[in-house]
């Protein structure tokens, strides 16, 4: 916490609003008792000291001396307490619709990226057109095996949203047996 | 593979394909996008597409 010139002995060493934009100074009611000092920063005047660097959007909470510093987050993230804690959220839309394994959507399906479309090196590769194929379906032989189709075949994949019509690609080495 | 005792099979669908684009395909069946089949499933932070995973049924076309 003694960065940005703030020396542990309680004084300023180089934090001063010309140094970090602007800062500003909210007296306390009642004086925080004294605790255990882990290095914190502290200032003579016993009031605290939210300070903010203009430039890097950094918090820092000045307390009284012989008190532990209070800290905020370097900066506020959306993922902050303040905001859903979701890992997903589904969106109540037309296209919204899950099917269930009891109405037949019993296959796991999973989309993918054959390229990145920034990379220099896929971007610039004059093999990306004569290497670039129809859509195709990716599945194992297990997976064709119960379905009824071979490989290179045409097969429709359907989702609860639409129907979808590829041709089966295997796995490299994944035969029907 | 097995889940809960229970066999599932697992497909993938490339987003990529193809060279001609959607409109010179216009009218064939490679025309059709992978996101056509996806649920609208989004990180609620980033807004990236969450749909890794999902349920279809196949069959011979």
């Amino acid at each position: 916490m003694a960065s940005r010139g703030i020396h542990r002995d309680g004084k300023y060493g180089g934090m001063r609003a010309s140094s970090c934009g602007w800062e500003t100074i909210f007296p306390i009611s009642k004086p925080t008792p004294p605790q255990r000092s882990h290095g914190s920063v502290h200032h003579e005047s016993g009031r605290h000291r939210p300070i903010v660097c203009g430039l890097s959007a950094e918090w820092r909470m000045v307390h009284s001396p012989n008190t532990t510093t209070d800290r905020k987050p370097d900066c506020e993230s959306t993922s902050s307490q303040s905001v859903e804690q979701s890992v997903v959220k589904k969106y109540k839309t037309e296209f919204d619709k899950y099917g269930t394994a009891d109405q037949g959507f019993n296959v796991i399906c999973t989309t993918y990226r054959l390229t990145e479309h920034y990379h220099y090196w896929t971007k610039n590769n004059p093999m990306n057109g004569p290497a670039s194929f129809l859509s195709r379906c990716r599945s194992a032989g297990g997976t064709r095996r119960p379905y009824g189709h071979s490989r290179g075949e045409r097969i429709k994949v359907t989702s609860a949203r639409q129907p979808l019509h590829r041709e089966g690609y295997g796995l490299p080495g994944a035969s029907v047996r | 593979m097995k889940i809960d005792g229970k066999e599932m099979f697992q497909i993938g669908l490339p987003i990529h394909w193809g060279f001609r684009g959607i409109a010179e395909d216009e009218g064939k069946t490679c025309k059709d996008l992978a996101n056509q089949l996806t649920p609208t499933v989004i990180d609620p932070n980033a807004f990236t597409p969450e749909f890794k995973g999902f349920l279809v049924k196949i069959e011979k076309a």
